[in-house]
């Protein structure tokens, strides 16, 4: 059993997401930087699907009451299990009794923690992925304790990357509206950088506008990585807690190393959209 | 049944976006839902999200070849049009347009110049289209509202309308099946629940395709409904559409 010893500045636990129910309008959660997420999953054979923890810019302090093995990965955070620093990436042993604290992100925004087996933690539709309305909680709480699963073990591939995560350029192929664009639209989407302003799970606001527009479609289908132009010229990406469809152009689609790429970014980061072809 | 010109869309690396002719209607909605029953099943395909005119669908993997699955879906789209004249389904949504339950009715009875009797003899003597799901689970996106009860948006949204809230805005009617902030006129409250999350194979027990009804009650039913829904004894009132 794990017991939350202090929830953090925004802590959930997530899967690879409610998928099939979009259908009904349900949203579909699960890992933001799916990248790291299997890569935590994967070092300890676990399967990719298994629920971890999802931290948020800085804090979390867990308390272990039971022996397990756990492994952190995705951005850098100042992390320590009993004062002693913790590396990303690498199975870890804890003791009954052990707590691990996560400090604040020195670079990125997300950090994933993975246990051996899995977490047990209510399941709605199929997933254990939080999201308001669906599961009880939307977020961990302190105090909540949660017991381990004793799911079987995967050899399933999980991609190995190392450096990718902290890089500006953002994948995206042309979406089905991006023809509504003018000349000064592209050139300023081709290569201009731009700023990152609000943002959570639903969706990441930048600061730089493109022009102002009364382009509106009939509600149609969007997934996560999709931006949208709003009528006043501002760019939404919409992320795993997006909705299903959407009235605003999709102009681009982020491709799937991008949407992890853009979730370790926070408010003020700079990226900019590189145009690359499908098939 | 007429066949539609589909347009391809390479959407992502996993996804292609089929879009029918631009525009919302009855026929289309029903062609591109004839067509989704047709590849549900498909052990390879992760989601399916259909919009007004569209439907996007994602699979599994990655598209190795964009040019056959597009074949490969336009020849299913070409058979589903041989199998499609099932009887269509009114499902009945008891209203309560009792002061208590529309906090809006006054305001926009006002706004659109009709007595609140007229709002509610229009509103609940048409039978709504359900297109699709969307907005948040369970909302219904229903097609056929009277155009003299359309009303532009409130500028500014409610923070919080709550659940089983029947809210007209724009040229749409629909019901808020879970507490949400929103723009529209809440001119009446229904005490069933249209998303049931005990129910893993299908949260909602209207299926899209099928029409809606909004029946006026008192607020005596209202209660009496609303007693059976939480002792999960309420059923469903449905009729076939003769049309």
């Amino acid at each position: 059993m794990i017991e939350i010893l202090d929830k953090g500045y925004h802590i959930t636990i997530q899967d690879s997401g409610r998928n099939g129910y979009s259908a009904y309008g349900v949203t579909r959660s699960g890992f933001m930087d799916s990248i790291s997420a299997n890569k935590a999953n994967g070092l300890l054979s676990n399967s990719l699907n298994e629920a971890v923890f999802e931290i948020t810019m800085m804090g979390g302090k867990f308390r272990f009451h039971s022996d397990t093995s756990i492994c952190i990965s995705g951005g850098l955070f100042d992390v320590q299990l009993n004062n002693n620093v913790v590396k990303n990436n690498t199975k870890i042993q804890v003791l009954k009794n052990d707590i691990l604290s996560f400090g604040k992100a020195i670079e990125g925004y997300r950090i994933y923690l993975a246990i051996e087996g899995g977490i047990d933690s209510q399941k709605v539709l199929n997933s254990r992925s939080m999201y308001s309305s669906i599961t009880t909680d939307s977020v961990i709480k302190t105090g909540d304790r949660y017991n381990f699963l004793n799911n079987k073990k995967s050899k399933k591939n999980y991609l190995n990357h190392s450096g990718f995560l902290f890089v500006k350029n953002i994948n995206v192929s042309k979406g089905p509206e991006f023809k509504l664009l003018n000349s000064d639209d592209i050139f300023k989407l081709s290569n201009e950088l731009f700023t990152i302003s609000n943002n959570n799970r639903m969706g990441y606001f930048f600061n730089e506008d493109i022009c102002p527009n009364s382009f509106s479609i009939v509600s149609s289908p969007v997934i996560p990585g999709t931006v949208q132009l709003t009528p006043s010229g501002k760019l939404i990406v919409l992320m795993q807690d997006g909705q299903v469809t959407g009235g605003y152009p999709r102009i681009l689609q982020l491709d799937n190393l991008s949407i992890s790429v853009l979730s370790q970014k926070k408010q003020g980061d700079k990226i900019k959209f590189n145009f690359i072809n499908l098939s | 049944m007429k066949k539609f010109k589909i347009d391809f869309f390479h959407y992502s690396s996993s996804s292609i976006l089929l879009s029918w002719p631009n525009i919302i209607s009855v026929e289309i909605s029903n062609d591109i839902h004839n067509f989704i029953k047709h590849i549900r099943n498909e052990k390879n395909i992760l989601e399916i999200i259909k919009g007004y005119s569209s439907v996007l669908v994602q699979y599994r993997n990655d598209i190795a070849d964009f040019d056959l699955s597009c074949d490969s879906l336009n020849k299913t789209y070409n058979e589903s049009l041989k199998q499609n004249s099932e009887n269509k389904i009114i499902w009945e949504i008891p209203v309560c347009y009792e002061s208590d339950f529309a906090k809006d009715i006054k305001v926009y009875s006002e706004k659109v110049l009709l007595s609140r009797e007229q709002v509610i003899n229009l509103h609940s003597s048409n039978i709504y289209y359900l297109h699709m799901y969307g907005f948040i689970p369970g909302f219904m996106y229903l097609g056929g509202l009277n155009k003299k009860l359309s009303i532009t948006r409130k500028k500014i949204p409610d923070r919080k309308i709550l659940k089983g809230s029947v809210a007209i805005g724009g040229g749409q009617t629909g019901v808020y099946p879970a507490d949400s902030p929103g723009g529209w006129y809440v001119i009446g409250n229904t005490p069933i629940n249209l998303f049931n999350l005990n129910n893993n194979s299908s949260p909602v027990n209207i299926p899209v395709g099928d029409y809606v009804q909004f029946k006026s009650i008192s607020s005596v039913e209202y209660y009496d409904i609303k007693k059976k829904v939480e002792k999960d004894k309420y059923q469903f009132v449905k009729k076939y559409n003769h049309d």
